[in-house]
């Protein structure tokens, strides 16, 4: 090819130093689908499909018959009382973490990060243990009459356990990236720590708030092992949704729970959208930043 | 006040210390602390005899190989997909990208029961994908680590992102100009950067394994000596008002769980440590 | 190796960073492309190295199309500003990997690549951290060590991208008499893409200068200073003062744009023609040399201008100059160019 010509027309596309090849990118894309719809797209689907399986009106019977109707509200009170508690303990200990240096920082985080590894039937055990009738204040709730296992507040104290995390682990990185500055400089000014945190802080965090209050209301909705353990199965009083699910399941009745299942199916796929949604807009916030600098010169 | 004096490091002019550290420490030891050592104490009230033969009966040890073993291969399977689905994400483009990255986190809201359904009704004999498979799928060990596989996907990808955007374009490049073929800067280059988050990715989603229940009883069939996960044991010793037996293999678990913490930090430490962050 | 570009164009996005661009660099040469942020000069660099692709254009390696040679394949070094070195191997390892990368039958044994490792680890004199990790040296031990990796494969063209803008004032001193002395030794052809302008004369045979994708001026770097082609590059290179219209005439009339370099100016006790009355404003004395600032009588605007302190301080005595003295200033030399090429917004 000469000189002349080379130079009146475009090169041959070579490819990127950084990139791979067409084929390969085709294929690990294929297989990351492929694996991704088989885990996960799958049985998602399958979830709906099996609850309008029998036709609507049997679905809808199965959602509004009254052990079902009792099952939801009763989720919907365990997770209406711990994930405003829950709040408040994320937005404690993110503050304190994020924005002060201490001894045993570490230790706190480890045990924060605790319900992660312990499985949920032991965090239900525990509980049992604690104020279970035998346990260590079995005998005084029992003379004051107060039923913690086998009723609302076991399954709410269950529920907190397991899902007091999530706040504070989308809280906790953030802040500590978003550094003190802006609160330092607050201070300086003259505001008052709650000024601070309502002014500087809060806005800042918003969005991560949100999206950890919203993991944590469905994993505190969906929560089975621990509350399976706690609850005594009483149907009609303490069965959360979960667990009417497993009872509607053994009793083969497989449309009615997966009717059931359907409505935590659907609250997942809300909480995945709002996920969607906040992240869109962080990306968009860091795309332009990036854009600034990506243009090497 | 109190707690400030003795636990600050660096004194700070932000207010709030006392009272965050001391909500938080309260709501933990209510929640934890104090649950946590009810379940080691009452071990010890166990004589050790007995304790031993409660967490070594062999319908408990058959748990245990299933449980470790499946959730092992589990978190390895996730390992190798999970790097290969960061990496479509991270580095490719293609339609409905945005959807599948959501998708990923379907696990950590999905609540476990009714995954547990969903994989039962899809595996079983006559299910969407049981009926394709030579070979049964409910009832068998085999159910359960498809069960675990799925809880377990998205800390692979997680874990690993973050590494994978933040690594610097130049390195890569560096390699390509001193003459390394694609495959040989991925294996030689970049693999090792991400090797330390691949191998945590692939602790904690081994750890979530170990513990999963709801995602994995219905699928597995809770055969005795077959498919019972020890999570189901310790219930099924509660349901037999064998508290003391189910705290025993609670114990296990929990130490089992705590050295896996253990060797997660260690191994996030020494990593940082070698190259120098 | 001899490098031509020919007609290198490049945009992203809406910005183009490369507007048919034409160099030439003879092999052995070490040359500067110096410009400021926006240039286009570390995109020319990183599609000789083969990091980008140009949207039109060619580059010849020794008269051989190497537009769409594949990077590993281009026989370049390249260093980059932030050293891109292998966090998680040894000296030893980052400096061997080119020599580790290649094909079975072009790869040298053990025993060659240790000789070889050790010998350029000797020359960029760092043969005795060989088994440290990147993140336990410096910075400036970093670039050198980046270099030496560079150097391993032998390639016949070095090209280097902003190699010392991370580093401290005075490492960064250290490290330009260091590659100019390397270059001298190892005579491969070079081209560095600096913005600091100090640092391309001290270091380069020759300078580009560019401005938003294109070349303005390109030859030695006495030639570049003295003789500029475009106000642009006067005003790049060292600082220089501005007169709009012909001096001795009030501002704004005529349509020239005369440029004088601080330093170019005397001040002398009595009007000549061509010298302008100035009001002492400010003298400053760094370092060697002192500062005077003057503001011009007729339009208020100021003028500086640059000497040795010692003749500062015999002038000063001579004349007897205290702040707010009058003063003419004559200039020994005065560039010229018409207002049309002259772009205030193209100044920094």
């Amino acid at each position: 090819m000469s000189a002349a010509s080379a130079s009146e027309k475009a090169p041959r596309r070579i490819d990127e130093a950084t990139s791979e090849p067409a084929w390969v990118r085709r294929l690990l894309i294929g297989i990351a689908l492929a694996f991704l719809a088989v885990f996960l797209f799958v049985p998602l689907v399958a979830v709906f499909v099996e609850a309008l399986k029998k036709g609507l009106d049997v679905y809808l019977a199965a959602i509004s018959e009254p052990d079902a109707v009792s099952a939801i509200k009763l989720t919907l009170i365990a997770a209406g009382i711990s994930v405003p508690l829950n709040l408040v303990f994320g937005v404690a200990a993110a503050w304190a973490i994020a924005k002060f240096d201490f001894r045993g920082k570490n230790v706190l985080l480890t045990l924060i990060d605790l319900p992660f590894s312990v499985s949920p039937v032991i965090a239900g055990l525990v509980f049992v243990l604690v104020f279970g009738l035998q346990g260590w204040f079995g005998e005084w709730l029992r003379d004051h009459d107060l039923k913690i296992i086998f009723a609302l507040p076991g399954i709410v104290i269950a529920t907190i356990f397991i899902t007091f995390p999530f706040v504070a682990r989308e809280l906790i990185p953030l802040m500590q990236a978003q550094g003190n500055e802006q609160e330092e400089a607050a201070r300086v000014l003259g505001a008052g720590g709650w000024q601070i945190f309502r002014r500087i802080t809060l806005p800042n965090v918003k969005w991560a708030l949100l999206y950890g209050v919203i993991l944590c209301n469905a994993r505190a909705m969906g929560e089975f092992g621990a509350v399976s353990v706690v609850s005594g199965h009483i149907r009609g009083q303490t069965n959360t949704m979960p667990l009417h699910i497993e009872i509607l399941y053994n009793e083969y009745q497989f449309a009615a729970a997966f009717a059931v299942a359907s409505l935590l199916a659907f609250l997942a796929l809300v909480t995945l959208a709002l996920k969607y949604w906040v992240e869109r807009n962080a990306a968009s916030r860091r795309q332009v930043a990036a854009s600034v600098e990506a243009v090497p010169t | 006040m109190l707690l400030s004096r003795a636990l600050l490091k660096r004194h700070s002019v932000l207010p709030g210390f006392d009272l965050a550290l001391g909500f938080t420490l309260l709501y933990l030891s209510f929640f934890i602390l104090v649950p946590l050592s009810a379940a080691f104490l009452k071990t010890f009230t166990m004589t050790w005899p007995a304790f031993w033969s409660a967490v070594s009966a062999p319908r408990v040890v058959a748990s245990y190989k299933l449980t470790f073993g499946a959730s092992f291969l589990a978190a390895l399977v996730n390992a190798f997909f999970g790097l290969i689905v960061c990496w479509v994400l991270v580095r490719y483009d293609f339609f409905g990208k945005r959807f599948v990255d959501a998708l990923v986190d379907l696990p950590f809201a999905l609540p476990t029961a009714v995954a547990g359904i969903a994989l039962t009704a899809l595996y079983s004999g006559n299910g969407w994908i049981g009926r394709w498979l030579p070979f049964k799928v409910s009832f068998t060990p085999v159910g359960v680590w498809v069960a675990l596989t799925f809880i377990g996907l998205p800390f692979v990808v997680r874990t690993l992102q973050p590494v994978l955007e933040d690594l610097q374009k130049e390195v890569e490049e560096a390699a390509a100009i001193l003459g390394a073929t694609r495959w040989q800067t991925f294996t030689r280059v970049i693999l090792p950067i991400l090797a330390p988050a691949l191998l945590t990715g692939f602790a904690l989603a081994f750890a979530r394994a170990i513990g999963e229940y709801g995602s994995v009883i219905f699928i597995a069939g809770n055969l005795p000596m077959i498919s019972e996960i020890t999570p189901l044991l310790i219930i099924t010793k509660l349901e037999q008002f064998d508290v003391p037996g189910a705290t025993a293999i609670a114990v296990v678990m929990l130490v089992a769980a705590f050295l896996m913490l253990l060797a997660i930090n260690a191994l996030q430490a020494w990593t940082r440590a070698r190259q120098g962050r | 190796m001899s490098i031509e570009v020919r007609g290198i164009n490049k945009r992203f996005g809406a910005t183009v960073v490369c507007d048919n661009v034409d160099l030439d660099i003879p092999s052995g040469e070490l040359v500067a492309l110096l410009g400021p942020s926006g240039s286009g000069k570390t995109t020319l660099l990183r599609i000789i190295a083969g990091l980008e692709v140009p949207d039109s254009g060619t580059v010849l390696f020794q008269g051989q199309d190497a537009t769409s040679a594949d990077v590993c394949k281009r026989r370049v070094g390249f260093v980059f500003q932030h050293y891109a070195l292998f966090g998680h191997m040894t000296i030893f390892e980052n400096v061997a990997f080119g020599l580790r990368v290649r094909p079975r039958a072009t790869r040298p044994d053990e025993a060659q690549i240790r000789k070889k490792v050790t010998e350029l680890l000797k020359l960029v004199q760092l043969d005795w951290i060989a088994d440290r990790f990147p993140h336990q040296l410096s910075g400036g031990q970093r670039q050198r060590i980046a270099l030496a990796r560079a150097l391993a494969v032998e390639p016949e063209v070095l090209l280097l991208d902003e190699p010392f803008g991370a580093l401290d004032a005075r490492v960064r001193k250290e490290l330009r008499r260091w590659l100019r002395r390397l270059h001298d030794e190892m005579n491969v052809t070079s081209v560095f893409v600096t913005h600091d302008q100090e640092e391309a004369m001290e270091v380069a045979d020759r300078i580009v200068v560019m401005n938003h994708g294109r070349i303005e001026q390109d030859g030695p770097p006495d030639e570049v200073y003295d003789h500029p082609a475009t106000p642009f590059v006067l005003q790049f290179l060292g600082d220089v003062n501005i007169f709009h219209g012909r001096l001795g005439q009030p501002a704004g009339q005529g349509g020239d744009v005369s440029f004088v370099r601080p330093h170019e100016l005397d001040i002398v006790a009595a009007a000549v023609p061509g010298s302008i009355v100035a009001t002492l404003v400010q003298a400053l004395t760094v370092g060697p040399n002192t500062r005077l600032e003057f503001r011009r009588d007729d339009d208020q605007a100021y003028v500086d201008v640059e000497m040795p302190r010692t003749d500062w301080q015999a002038l000063r005595e001579r004349l007897g100059l205290a702040t707010g003295s009058k003063v003419h200033l004559l200039p020994r030399r005065l560039t010229r160019f018409s207002a049309d090429d002259f772009d205030p917004a193209a100044m920094i």
